[in-house]
This record gives structure tokens, sequence and C-alpha cells, in this order.
């Protein structure tokens, strides 16, 4: 029944956005040459700035809060975690070249962690003296479950947590750990934005596909990466982020699955993620000549889903398993799933890109 | 796991039905030195396991529940297993005519299947690659395939590492040699790495009577995201590895790998216009007939690299959009399979000149097409000659 109520969505969204569309078709007719340096100047920079600058605020939201008088971190913190998880969620699917590099993907986001790694260190961790917790630079050199998001949300939200409104025992230690978290997240930032500067060196391979260039020979090499980073990157959301937790239906499901359950985060960031890819997409300024339908059902697709992701509200341990919000993130789910076809299916070809059968993914 | 439910339940129906089907014609499965050859495929939508000549005609066909990879194959009675890839939640036992009915092996609870198995000689037992998911440890699968042993499943060998891709059987056919590939994995999450910052991938040399860890070989540590995927056994009986980088596509490491029993791994680069056309990926590896010669496929660079087994030299590349399936031919040189649905043979000399088109971007000259390009057909990662 999901599948037909898509379906006839689908049909209407194209007819909609057909006029819409023709109004942002003045972009450049050839969808390779300039296209990472388009990219980024128009998205990725900008995105990882925002990343280096929310996790700044967000340490510095922790400073004033456990600096008060004992009143413990405030909704400053929870505001800025937020935006932290936003900001991150806008560069996650970018998980190629500095993302990739120095294990830093891990250590902002060790996520899915199947065998509970980063709450068994954490809580080791919590249980020491504050003198004992290293600082943001210390922090570089521990396991990369303690280092990032993950561990951040623990601190702040488990029972008894920073932002529990109860006042813990090891309050001082917990905000110690957490400023060096955000620190960490911070530091790393600032090397993202760094290699992604439009003169960086990440940036610079990226923007000047050639024959000498050790990483992107030609601008279909830029193109592919473009397509697997919005491909796999929609998988991220579908297959990882919302498939285990939603199970086969909201009796089955298992809401602790899901990225960022105890902060309430979970639809907030692939909200978040899709946004970020709908602007990175929209960002190429991809001309399919006599094919312009890709693009309508691509933005189209994308559009109806962050709507469905936005529209979900609830208690967080409630949104997969109460049989409506349950509903709402499986048509979201679809709707991504779907985006995803259109871009190894359509827009893959459309750009010289080909996806093979044997190498879309490792076996 | 929904829909695998409902593909299960399609693929029990195709087989009682008249699913699995010798093709019509094959009167002789197989005649003097005519090799018979075994590849998964996708075929007009449906997955299913081929078994064919190396003319490209198909002897035997039967579907599969789901994407199949590779095989436990036993040429001396006529059978083989094909196994699902990963995370694989099938393995099929059928005749290579087609005689018998196919039977499903019952996997064990919170295992799946890597993709790869193994016969003993006698036939007695099967080695199959699976992954302990919840303890996040790699083990190998022990079936007795006896003639009495209905493919019921005795235990279990650890393989001292996670992530356990292929293992074979090393010509004293009583060691196992397994590639601990290092990447930790987990079925709700399909193929997502899990533990990038912490893999070790290894080879490790299990007896088959006993389990016992008798050698086991590690990467330098700044390798440690190079993952040990597929094997084959050279004239010598070196064990040849391909392997498959997780790392920044910048890194651009050593692919191939040789090992001898008691020595330490040889990493075997070649060119590093080669190296960086094979993409950080190795799909398969396979040795000619002869065992001197090595090829190693790259669906990911649209490439076969080429390699001289005695001296580990580089010998030649050969372009093959999305070309993965790599097996010996009859007499001379290899057959390969790409996604795309191609069949063709090639034969190497190795002495075409080492290196000597190393500058330049590979073509596809030399290579002899059985079957073209065909839209609904796609070969699987793997080809095995029987």
């Amino acid at each position: 029944m999901l599948k037909h109520y898509l379906a006839g969505a689908v049909v209407a969204l194209s007819a909609v956005t057909l006029a819409a569309g023709a109004a942002e078709t003045g972009t450049p007719p050839n969808p390779g040459a300039g296209l990472g340096a388009t990219l980024t100047h128009a998205y990725i920079a900008p995105a990882m700035q925002n990343f280096q600058q929310a996790a700044t605020s967000t340490g510095q939201a922790l400073q004033e809060a456990c600096g008060a008088d004992q009143a413990g971190p405030s909704d400053q913190v929870a505001d800025a975690f937020q935006n932290l998880v936003a900001a991150w969620s806008g560069i996650e699917f970018l998980r190629f070249g500095p993302l990739v590099e120095n294990n830093r993907f891990e250590r902002i986001y060790f996520w899915p962690d199947t065998r509970g790694i980063t709450t068994r260190q954490a809580q080791k961790l919590l249980a020491q003296d504050v003198g004992d917790i290293p600082d943001a630079n210390a922090l570089k050199t521990h396991s990369v479950a303690l280092q990032g998001l993950p561990a951040l949300e623990y601190v702040l939200y488990r029972d008894n947590g920073l932002l529990s409104g109860a006042q813990a025992a090891n309050q001082a230690t917990a905000c110690a750990y957490a400023i060096a978290i955000a620190g960490n997240l911070a530091a790393l930032g600032s090397e993202l934005v760094t290699a992604w500067t439009p003169q960086g060196d990440y940036a610079s391979l990226f923007s000047n596909p050639s024959a000498d260039n050790p990483l992107y020979r030609t601008p279909q090499e830029v193109a592919s990466e473009v397509v697997k980073a919005l491909s796999t990157g929609l998988q991220f959301q579908t297959d990882v982020k919302l498939g285990p937790a939603l199970g086969t239906d909201a009796d089955h499901a298992q809401a602790r699955k899901a990225p960022f359950w105890r902060s309430g985060l979970t639809a907030h960031s692939i909200e978040h993620a899709t946004q970020g890819m709908l602007a990175f997409y929209k960002a190429g300024g991809y001309a399919f000549d006599e094919a312009e339908w890709i693009d309508q059902n691509i933005q189209g697709e994308l559009h109806r889903a962050i709507a469905q992701l936005s529209s979900v509200s609830g208690v967080p341990d409630e949104l997969f398993t109460q049989p409506e919000t349950h509903q709402q993130l499986v048509l979201a789910k679809l709707l991504l799933a779907n985006t995803k076809n259109l871009i190894d299916q359509d827009m893959a070809p459309a750009l010289g890109v080909a996806i093979g059968f044997n190498a879309l993914d490792g076996d | 796991m929904h829909s695998m439910a409902i593909n299960r339940r399609h693929f029990l129906t195709l087989l009682m039905a008249a699913g699995a089907w010798p093709v019509a014609g094959a009167t002789t499965l197989r005649g003097g030195s005519d090799p018979l050859y075994l590849a998964a495929r996708k075929q007009d939508g449906q997955y299913e396991v081929a078994v064919f000549d190396a003319t490209g005609r198909d002897r035997y066909v039967a579907p599969l529940p789901d994407r199949g990879h590779s095989f436990a194959i036993d040429a001396k009675r006529n059978r083989a297993i094909a196994f699902g890839r990963q995370p694989g939640f099938f393995a099929v036992a059928f005749d290579l005519d087609g005689q018998r009915k196919p039977v499903e092996l019952q996997l064990a609870p919170q295992r799946h299947f890597f993709g790869h198995g193994v016969y003993t000689p006698d036939g007695r037992v099967l080695f199959a690659t699976e992954n302990d998911y919840e303890a996040g440890q790699g083990v190998l699968g022990i079936y007795d395939v006896s003639a009495s042993g209905n493919h019921q499943r005795l235990g279990e060998f650890p393989t001292a590492g996670t992530g356990p891709h292929e293992v074979i059987l090393m010509p004293d056919d009583r060691t196992l040699c397994v590639a601990n590939g290092g990447i930790l994995t987990h079925p709700d999450y399909g193929k997502l790495e899990l533990n990038l910052d912490t893999m070790k991938p290894s080879l490790a040399y299990i007896d088959t009577a006993t389990g016992q860890l008798l050698e086991q070989v590690f990467l330098p540590d700044e390798l440690h995201r190079l993952s040990l995927r597929h094997l084959a056994l050279d004239a010598s009986g070196a064990v040849w590895v391909g392997c498959q980088y997780m790392g920044p596509r910048a890194d651009q490491p050593a692919l191939v790998a040789r090992h001898q029993r008691g020595s330490p791994m040889q990493l075997i680069r070649g060119p590093e216009e080669v190296v960086r056309g094979m993409r950080n990926y190795v799909g398969s590896v396979a040795a000619d007939p002869s065992g001197g010669i090595i090829a190693t496929s790259s669906p990911v660079g649209n490439c076969i690299v080429f390699w001289d087994a005695a001296s580990a030299q580089y010998i030649d590349s050969l372009a093959l959009d999305d070309g993965c399936g790599v097996a010996p031919a009859g007499q001379n040189g290899f057959l390969l399979s790409s996604g795309l649905g191609v069949l063709a043979s090639v034969n190497p000399s190795p002495d075409s000149g080492a290196g000597q088109n190393a500058n330049a971007t590979p073509t596809d000259a030399g290579l002899q097409r059985i079957l073209p390009t065909q839209a609904g057909r796609a070969w699987d990662n793997h080809m095995r000659r029987v």
C-alpha cells in the first residue's frame, strides 16, 4: 500500500516540479569539467567550516555551562549539540579523501557500534578522577570510540548525564571529558577545513583532474567520486541508520539501533544528511540534456524525504515503535532508496560514470 | 531479512517445480579435456548458478535465492556448493549434471557465510568461511558432506581473525589456508566496515583434522587496512593473495602478495601505473593451468593484471570493463568473465615483455571474446574451473 501511495506521489510531484525546475536550468552544459572546483566552493568547503564552527561552539557552550556554579550544562549545550549533529550530518556522506584519512570518520563518528564499545569505554573513563581525563590533544591517542559524537552524546544524555538535570557525583569528570571531545572534534574540523579550502591539498586534487593528478585523471573520475558519495551516502541513511531500527514492522522495531537515539536526534540527523546531499547535488548544477526528469526526480524525492523527516516527532524511544511515526520513517526510507536508484541508474550513466555489477561494493 | 524470507520461499518453489534444470541438448557432461566452469550470475533479473563449458554453453543452471558468490567444488564426485554473497544466508549443494535436487545447507544461529568454502579431498567434510557476528570472530563452519551426512553442520574452527573470506586447501591435502580479511561486519549493516581503525588482516594455516592454528602471518602495521581476501596456489605451492585496500585512495599500496609457509609475506607491487590502475581493489585471483602465471582482476579498475609466479614479476595488463571472474583455461591461459556479460579467453605469455606496456593504458588486445556484452547477463565475482 505504501508503495502504491509512493508511486502516485512521485507522478504528482514530477508534474509540479517540471515548472519549478525550468527556472534552475541556467547551469553549465558540461557536467564534468570544473565539477570538483564547483562542489568544493559551493558546498564542501563551507560545510566543513560549518562543522568546525559547530564543534567550537559546542566546546564554548560546555565551558560556560560547566564553569557556572554547579548549575550544570544548559539548553545552550543541547542546542549546540543539535547543531553539531546537523553539521556533521552535512559532511558525513563525503566519505572520501580527508574524511577517511587518519581515521577521521571513525574518530568523529564511531557508529554503528555493534559491540557497545563506546558505552563500555566511556563508562570506564567517567569512573576516573577529573585529573585523569585526557584533554582534547591527548584524547586523539585514545580509542576512536572515545573521541567523537557518540561518546559526547553518551556523556550528555545517559542516565544522570550532564543534560539530565540530575547532579551526578562525577560532574567535573563528565564536564572535562565532554569539553575534551568537543575540542577534539573542533581540531578534526580544522584539519578538514584546511584540506578542503579551495587551495587546500585535497581540494586542489579534486578540482583539477589531469594526467599527472595522482587521484583524479579525468573529469569522469571526479564525477565518479561524486556519484559514489551520493549513492553510498543515501545507502547509509536507508540501510544503516533506518533499516535495522525499523525492523520488519513497528512491533519488531529496535529504536536503539537508530543513530542518536539517546538525544532524540535520530530524524534530525537523517533530515540534515538529506538536506546536505540535496545541497551537494544542487551545487553540481547538472544539466541532463533530453533527460531533465532525472534532475527533477532526484530533487523531488529528496525534498519529499526532508518533508517526511521534519514532520516526524515524538518520544525518541517510540519513534520506531509507534505505527504512525514508523510509517513516516518507512516512507522516508523508500524515498531515499528511490533517490539512490535514480543516482545509480540515471544520473551515473548521464555523467559518463559506469557502476559495475562487481565494482559497486567490496566482495 | 524480510525480503530474504520472501526470496527463499520463491526459491524453494522454483526448486520444487521446474526451477533447476539440465540444459536441453547437453547430452554429455564432460568430454575428454573439455573443462567445465561454475559461476554465479544475474540473468534476466534472476540470480542463478551456471555450469558451462569453455564455449560459454550452459550445461546446467539452477536458481539461487539471492546473489551468489563462489563455490566449493568436489570434481571427483561431480558436485559443488554455491555460497551466497556476504552476508550470505544460504549455501546450496548441487550435482554438476543436475541429477539430484539441490539441497540447502543449514546455517547455525548467529552465523552467515562469507561466500567461499572447500571440500576435503576424501569428500567427507566441507569447510566454509562464516561470521560469528555477535562475537565479531571468523569461523570455519564444518559440514558432513559424506554420502550419509545430509550436510549436517558438525561444528566450527576459529580462523584466528575477523572477516575470513576465501579458504583454500594446500597441496598437502590437509592444511587449510584462510584469508582473514580483518574487516568486522554485522549483517544488520550489510557489508559496512565497522572496525576500519583496528583492522588486522592475516593469513591463517589451519589443520583440517584438528583445527589447530599451524601458522599465521600478518602485514606490517602501516598496512593494517589492506584486507587479504582472495587466494590461489601457484605451481610451487605458494599462496597468492589478492587484497583490497580500505584506506584513503591516495595511498595506493601493493595489492598482490605471495606467501610461502615459514616465510614473511611478500608484497608484489608492479609498475606504479599498474598499481594505480587497480584502484586499490583486487576482486579475484587464479593461476593458469601450469601454475606459472597468476591473474588478478580489478572490476573497480576495469583491468586484469598478470604476474609471473616464479619471479613475482609483473607481466602484462588487459582492459576488461567490470571484469572480475578469472579461471584457468583448458590448456593455456585464462577464461575471464565480466559484470557486463562478457566471457572471454586470454593467453598471456610470460615473456610478452615484462613491463613493456606498463606505462600505457591497458587495452583489450589479446582478448578473445566468447560471449559478448549482454544487457541481461551479469557474471558475478568468481568463475571456477571444475
